[in-house]
């Protein structure tokens, strides 16, 4: 196609000056990764082969038995960690998606590492519900395929539940986030060369933004904002109900869904806040990342906070009044018993913690945001260690009772996952732009 | 054709108008922009865009595929569990749920790819590249 | 082409090229159609039976072996046998585990010069044997416990071969009661007990539904008079907290050593009873006066409860009353017997409800002076060889050390057993034992009454049956001709008295009858003098030792399945243990798992400690298999002291005891049946009649044929874990061991919970099984459909399809499903020949539960469509009801209304297990009429 140029404004103009330097300050974080770099990722995937795969493959070749289970408490740290995962996977897309709908600015700060956090979490989740299945091998009669006697799966089973619910997260999730990504693959592409350019020019689909392609760019992402909502409730609740559908006494109550969601919403504020507040330091985000929008999530996990701390005592206070010695043996239990300081930790993480981010300096200082965001962490893996093991251990028979430990393989796993995470995070906060380029320069007016 | 370069959004707006306003077909202008201006679509007259009746079909599926085919394989081989309905419609709901979800989702993205015709296999060989410049092209006979 | 077709022309195709591949001159084999069974009778999929006796403990019960394969699987009592009555205890139902036992010895074995056991032939073992007996000295044989023909043969052995035999080794001889019996009653023997016939029970110190006598028959006869009507009432005395004791409607907590006070004070009560024989009158008139006062301050009893005996015994029409085990193995112990049997005397118990004309026969058995005098023989060097024949003097008796190092001053010893006990290992030749499975032989459990012994199935090792090594070594010795069998001495021995013809039919029914002994009458035979007022009792903190249900006197602690199933009082499984207390735990700040130091003279022993709701303050309880201190033995009653003063010392250390239950308290909730407490939330009109439709949207499910259930009467079940140890070995359910334990992963199907009342004052022990919901819980939370229901209420597993999610466990309000947490399915030779054909082996990753024994059903269902009709009451029942001594459990088609299981569950004390949860359970509880009796115990 040959141009006529008709007519050029000076591109030295103020505001292609501040697209350039959002444009620039992106890209630059991008540059070429330092031995740091590579020595850390490399740590990482050291750490995922060693304690995930290898001790994955041990307790594959050994028996499930490896890890702490025992005939009460059958579900142990895998499942606490694939909630936890789930959970910090949510806020990613809520931080993304809910932020979208309410067309609110500081998203645009966070919405792609918290969108890439989502992924990358989903992954980790995922593989719990595997690594803790008795005969992995066999995990794919959990997906509805025509098998030779036709015998399908139990659609109303929790758990199969989960299998849709989960997939269909990581689906939309990764779909969502590459959506979104597309538009920037095409600025990448300018500013490499070689392979890597083929690379994201291949990735932007031959992205020119052309009037077409944002039309259906915009109706498709605000289609999957409005699906990514309400899936991210339903996900959360569907995980919730693989405890609140069991007749397990502190399992079986109604406000479990909401209650989980905001927990979600909860840690997962408070896992953006532990991996933008480094990122912004190290990759020198300053600008497109203002304090501003720190203090703003800081309210929303403080806000979060409460309605979890709401559900901590509200759910005594039924279990109380309920006069059901089940019920409320278990919650005696939680206060008192053999996990008591899971649980006092659990409370002191989650309600007492977070509280002095009223205080308006508080939510402006990034180290305070750290560290309260640090413990959040900690207390929301114990509030669904908590949860899910102490109602297990001291359920209706007293006979039956027992208490439950991880073993050294389920720790190991554990690290396992924590080394995927901040792997794969350190591979795309290199690879991929970290934050939104076309968002940011739609603010440039 | 023509080709108009801006870099204010003001200014290519302002641009978009005057053509329109002299008489240029909407069909005959076609711009490039950093990011979406949702001012230049009003000015262009632009029609909603049929990504959405993908993924309202894609939903539509979805819903019945959740339904369905729970209620049809549980019918099939019929299992009691927990002397529980065979089509039990409030556990087969969140599979429809998130089977709307999935398939809307995922048609909805098919409907991106149809409408913009992506991959554009000429974009991607070329060296046309996605700009930081608002660009207006006209096509003038 | 279908799926079929496509199949058949692949066969056809591939078939036809592997033939064209093949010489068919080569290696063809004749092949035999199946159309005429084998000789040896082995149909694959078909059990035979063969009926033998049980050989575990003295008491020889009747027992059948069902054979799979050629191989035993199970064994049961035997169907209408005249003393347990198709019933069998756990050490029973155990048994065939010692059969398949990994630690049998193999082979016969010799010393070296080393003083190395290495195994040797039978030829070499037997010259070296006989050329020790042919040495010179006088030669001492010393068994254990032998009836029927084996002690004939024995008899035999000793004569022909001069060889002196050494009176018995038993550790419960009995010796105080015979003595009694025999001054009393003219008769030295053990009676056989009647509860059926009695309206008032009273038993002193003897577990009699756990070793003391026969303790299966007496568990058979006392379900008789428990459950719906004609119920006796049971009081039990004892110083410690036995299993026994827990059963009993009373169980009164006497201070150790005053069992005597108290018989002494009853008796007096009867003194004006009309009627009394001559001597016995006079006897009573020699026993030291024991006022009230006196009763109450010695036994620590209170007024009421003594009032209470005294009465019950003296309006009783037909009272038993026997005293034994704790509390008569030790210094007081004769008295206590003698004043038993003179209260049995008095009111004629002889004849009704005690039983001299069917007793057991311990006359052959020697007292611990036996013992003393063979070790002291053994010690002046006086013995030439010294045949220890299937005994284990070494690890039981309480100077089983000393008794070791006397072996050892023998010019030599010949050990025959089955084991390599640490007798055993003292001797200089060692001669294995063939199994009672696979030996020929009888067995009178009780005067009159001979069971046959059968070979279920060929020697697995290079061993022989116990009479074959006494006719080898006379063979050998020239003392008989050679070539003679033990099969052929007993067949003759059969003929001769029971007579001609009897074998076939002895073989057959499993058991004959024979002449009864002499019932022995009231004698009144010399004067006793009573010394238990002079005696002190052990003060302070006292140690007892008790008999365990599971090991016996300590002898079935090798097998590993007494091992697995837990002990019915503590739930413990694989360790030691001494039973402590509450109040002396608070007292002493001790506590679950913290090990205490025992000492008394001249030994000390650690042990851990698992606290004991029910047992008095200061006494400590260790069984018989867990510690075997050096107490030493009553001189005057002549059994080894039980009963003893020590002193206990914390030590600060803690060590886990390897025990399954979760809580030994019900802590408020109402899982015991029929004890809801008042305030507890929740259904509990303790009815059968379901209300379910009045809770749920569902209706019940129609079950078109049967609904399989069961019922368990709680007034008839005595906690003994029968059923736990049936169902193990029915089911092929893994024996995970100690670790596993620690970690509670027991495999069990089914188990008995036990629940106590806070203040100890009362024992509740329930089995629990899946409990096959009509509305389970479990299933619709599998996502493979792994477990569903199927049309005849079973909650059915499917193992294969099984992924290992474990939310069906999670989701078990009973926690009755079990995880395979790692691979057990294999076992070690020979322990995989005791693998039933008919229950497929659990992989890794699956989960597992009761099936009730789905098996079983299937077999019935095949031979009722062969009968064309479909199966009716009877044609089956679980393994766990089958063994039950206490015919507690029934299992049945609740459909059928006919059904035993219909008129259980129908029974006002029907109740279900956590009913209001609304998962309609299918097994049945009837309430224990005794906790009803005294209202609602919530602890």
């Amino acid at each position: 196609m040959e141009h006529k140029a008709v007519a050029t404004s000076a591109a030295a103009h103020p505001a292609a000056m501040k697209r350039l330097a959002i444009e620039r300050e992106v890209i630059s974080a991008m540059q070429k990764p330092g031995l740091l770099y590579w020595a850390l990722v490399g740590l990482f995937a050291t750490g995922f082969a060693v304690f995930l795969l290898g001790a994955w493959g041990i307790q594959i070749a050994k028996g499930i038995g490896l890890g702490g289970q025992l005939n009460p408490v059958g579900w142990g740290i895998y499942i606490v960690n694939f909630v936890f995962w789930v959970g910090i996977a949510h806020s990613g897309t809520l931080i993304s998606a809910v932020l979208f709908l309410f067309r609110s600015k500081f998203r645009a700060s966070f919405n792609r590492a918290a969108e890439a956090m989502t992924v990358i979490a989903v992954m980790c989740a995922g593989m719990y519900p595997l690594i803790h299945l008795g005969r992995v091998w066999y995990a794919f009669w959990l997906f509805p395929y025509p098998n030779q006697r036709l015998l399908w799966t139990n659609f109303k089973s929790p758990l199969e539940w989960d299998v849709f619910a989960i997939s269909t997260y990581l689906t939309i999730s990764v779909v969502f986030f590459y959506v979104g990504l597309i538009p920037d693959f095409a600025i990448v592409k300018r500013y490499t060369r070689g392979v890597s350019r083929h690379i994201y020019s291949v990735l932007s689909l031959g992205w020119v933004g052309s009037k077409r392609q944002w039309r259906n760019y915009n109706m498709l992402y605000a289609l999957l904002a409005g699906l990514a909502t309400p899936l991210v409730l339903s996900v959360h609740s569907v995980v919730s109900w693989d405890f609140a559908m069991g007749i397990v006494p502190g399992w079986h109550t109604t406000i479990f869904a909401p209650y989980f969601v905001a927990g979600a919403i909860f840690s997962g504020c408070a896992m953006v806040l532990t991996l933008c507040i480094p990122m912004r330091k190290i990759q020198r985000l300053e600008n497109v990342m203002p304090i501003e929008h720190f203090e703003k999530l800081a309210k929303t996990m403080l806000f979060t906070s409460m309605i979890v701390g709401y559900a901590y005592t509200i759910e005594f206070l039924l279990a109380y009044y309920s006069g059901n010695v089940y019920e409320f043996g278990i919650f005696k239990d939680r206060a008192t018993g053999y996990y008591k300081f899971q649980y006092w930790g659990m409370v002191f993480c989650n309600m007492i913690v977070p509280l002095p981010l009223f205080i308006k300096k508080l939510r402006r200082n990034l180290k305070w945001l750290f560290v309260t965001s640090i413990f959040v962490n900690i207390g929301m893996w114990l509030e669904r260690f908590v949860i899910i093991i102490t109602s297990l251990a001291h359920e209706y028979v007293p006979y039956a009772w027992g208490t439950y430990q991880p073993r050294g393989v389920e720790i190991s796993i554990m690290i396992g996952t924590f080394c995927f995470f901040f792997m794969m995070f350190l591979l795309f906060a290199k690879f991929l732009p970290v934050v939104a380029i076309t968002e940011k320069k739609e603010e440039v007016q | 054709m023509e080709r108009h370069v801006y870099a204010s959004e003001h200014d290519f707006v302002h641009k978009l108008e005057e053509l329109v306003k002299s008489g240029v077909k909407p069909e005959d202008i076609e711009t490039r922009t950093p990011h979406p201006v949702h001012h230049a679509e009003e000015i262009l007259r632009m029609k909603p865009s049929n990504v959405r009746l993908f993924a309202l079909v894609g939903g539509i599926t979805g819903v019945a595929t959740g339904y369905l085919f729970p209620s049809l394989t549980a019918l099939d081989w019929t299992l009691f569990v927990g002397n529980k309905p065979l089509v039990g419609i409030p556990p087969y709901t969140v599979i429809a749920f998130e089977l709307m979800v999935l398939f809307g989702g995922l048609s909805g993205f098919l409907g991106l790819l149809v409408t913009s015709r992506m991959p554009g296999i000429r974009t991607i060989i070329s060296n046309d590249e996605f700009g930081d410049m608002f660009e207006i092209y006209v096509k003038r006979d | 082409m279908d799926r079929r077709e496509f199949l058949g022309l692949l066969g056809l195709a591939s078939g036809a090229s592997l033939l064209a591949g093949c010489d068919l001159t080569r290696k063809t084999e004749k092949l035999i159609p199946y159309l005429v069974p084998p000789e040896d009778g082995v149909l694959p999929g078909e059990a035979t039976f063969v009926a033998t006796s049980c050989t575990e403990c003295p008491a020889q019960c009747g027992m059948t072996a069902r054979i799979r394969d050629g191989r035993p699987v199970k064994v049961d009592g035997l169907p209408k046998h005249p003393i347990n009555d198709g019933a069998l205890c756990v050490r029973g139902q155990s048994s065939l585990s010692r059969l398949y036992s990994v630690d049998r010895i193999r082979q016969p074995m010799v010393k070296d010069a080393g003083g190395n056991l290495v195994p040797a032939t039978w030829a070499d073992a037997l010259k070296r044997s006989a050329d020790a007996l042919r040495a010179g000295r006088e030669n001492v044989l010393l068994s254990g416990r032998t009836t029927g023909s084996l002690s004939a043969l024995m008899s035999d052995f000793a004569t022909r071969t001069g060889v002196r035999r050494e009176p018995e080794f038993e550790l419960f001889s009995y010796a105080a009661v015979r003595a009694a019996n025999r001054a009393i009653f003219g008769a030295d023997v053990v009676p056989l007990l009647h509860p059926d016939r009695a309206d008032v029970v009273i038993t002193v110190g003897a577990d009699v539904v756990e070793t003391f006598g026969n303790p299966v028959q007496f568990s058979t006869l006392l379900s008789k008079r428990r459950g719906s009507h004609g119920r006796n009432t049971w009081f039990h005395v004892e110083p410690h907290a036995s299993m026994t004791g827990f059963q009993a409607d009373h169980r009164f907590v006497v201070r150790p050593g005053s069992e005597a006070y108290l018989l002494a004070y009853l008796l007096q009560g009867l003194s004006g009873k009309v009627g009394l024989p001559g001597g016995v009158a006079a006897q009573i008139a020699s026993v030291p006066a024991v006022s009230a006062q006196q009763a109450e301050e010695k036994t620590g009893l209170t007024t009421s409860q003594i009032d209470e005996l005294r009465h019950a015994l003296l309006v009783a029409e037909s009272p038993l009353l026997v005293a034994g085990s704790v509390s008569t193995a030790q210094e007081s112990g004769l008295d206590t017997a003698r004043l038993a049997a003179l209260i049995q005397s008095a009111c004629g118990m002889h004849g009704k409800t005690l039983d001299f004309a069917q007793a057991q026969d311990y006359s052959r058995v020697g007292t611990m002076a036996d013992v003393e005098r063979l070790m002291g023989q053994l010690d002046a060097g006086t013995v030439g060889a010294l045949i220890l024949f299937d005994t284990d003097p070494v690890a039981q008796l309480p100077m089983g050390d000393k008794f070791g190092a006397s072996i050892d001053k023998a010019a030599f010893a010949i050990g025959v057993s089955d084991m390599l006990t640490p007798t055993m290992e003292r001797c200089d030749v060692v001669l294995p034992l063939s199994h009672t499975l696979e030996s020929w032989g009888d067995a009178e459990p009780a005067s009159g009454v001979v069971n046959a012994i059968q070979p279920a199935i060929a020697p697995l090792f290079d061993t022989r049956s116990n009479g074959d090594v006494l006719l080898s070594l006379m063979i050998e010795l020239g003392a008989a001709a050679a070539g003679t069998t033990y099969q052929q001495y007993v067949y003759d021995r059969w003929t001769r008295d029971l007579g001609a013809g009897a074998g076939a039919a002895m073989l057959k029914q499993g058991w004959g009858t024979g002449p009864a002994k002499a019932a022995g009458g009231s004698a009144g035979a010399a004067g006793h003098t009573f010394t238990f007022a002079q005696s002190t009792a052990p003060s302070g903190q006292v140690l007892v030792i008790a008999p365990s249900v599971r090991w016996y006197d300590g002898r079935s602690a090798v097998l590993p399945l007494l091992q697995e199933v837990p002990d019915p009082l503590s739930a413990v499984t694989w360790d030691s243990w001494v039973s402590v207390g509450m109040e002396t735990c608070k007292a002493m700040g001790i506590e679950e798992s913290s090990v205490v130091e025992l000492r008394g003279e001249g030994w000390s022993v650690p042990l851990t400690v698992r606290p004991q709701p029910g047992l008095a303050k200061d006494v400590f309880v260790v069984q018989r298999g867990a510690a075997n201190p050096a107490v030493g033995w009553a001189r005057s009653g002549g059994e080894a002291n039980a009963v003893v003063a020590i002193t206990a010392a914390a030590t600060g250390r803690k060590e886990r005891l390897s025990e399954v239950s979760g809580s030994l308290y019900q802590e408020g909730r109402g899982i015991v049946p029929g004890t809801h407490p008042e305030h507890f939330n929740g259904d509990h009109s303790g009815h059968g009649e379901p209300k379910h439709e009045e809770v749920s949207f569902y209706p019940l499910p129609k079950y078109p044929n049967y609904r399989w259930a069961m019922a368990v009467d709680l007034d008839k079940c005595i906690g003994c874990n029968a059923c736990v140890a049936a169902c193990y070995v029915e089911n092929n359910i893994p024996m995970v061991g100690r670790e596993q334990h620690l970690r509670g992963r027991e495999m069990a199907w089914i188990r008995l919970e036990q629940y106590y009342e806070k203040d100890g004052s009362a024992g509740h022990f329930v089995p629990t099984m899946c409990q096959h919901c009509d509305f389970a819980p479990c299933e619709p939370v599998c996502p493979v459909y792994a477990t569903y229901h199927n049309d005849e209420g079973l909650n059915a597993q499917v193992y294969n399809r099984c992924v290992g999610t474990r939310y069906c466990g999670n989701n078990c309000p009973y926690k009755q499903r079990r995880f395979n947490y790692f691979s057990y399915e294999h076992r070690p030779y020979p322990m995989n020949l005791m693998t039933n054909p008919d229950v497929s082996m659990r992989g890794k990753g699956m989960m597992e539960k009761c099936t009730m024994c789905v098996q079983r059903i299937r077999k019935a269902r095949d031979v009722a469509k062969d009968e064309k009709r479909t199966i009716r009451e009877g044609d089956l029942t679980t393994a766990c009801a089958q063994a039950c001594p206490g015919k507690a459990i029934v299992f049945g088609n609740l459909l059928d209304e006919n059904s035993e299981v219909h008129k259980w569950a129908h029974d006002s004390r029907s109740n279900r297990i956590l009913e209001e949860l609304g998962t309609s359970p299918g097994v049945y509880y009837l309430s224990d009429n005794h906790v009803k009796g005294n209202g609602s115990h919530g602890a």
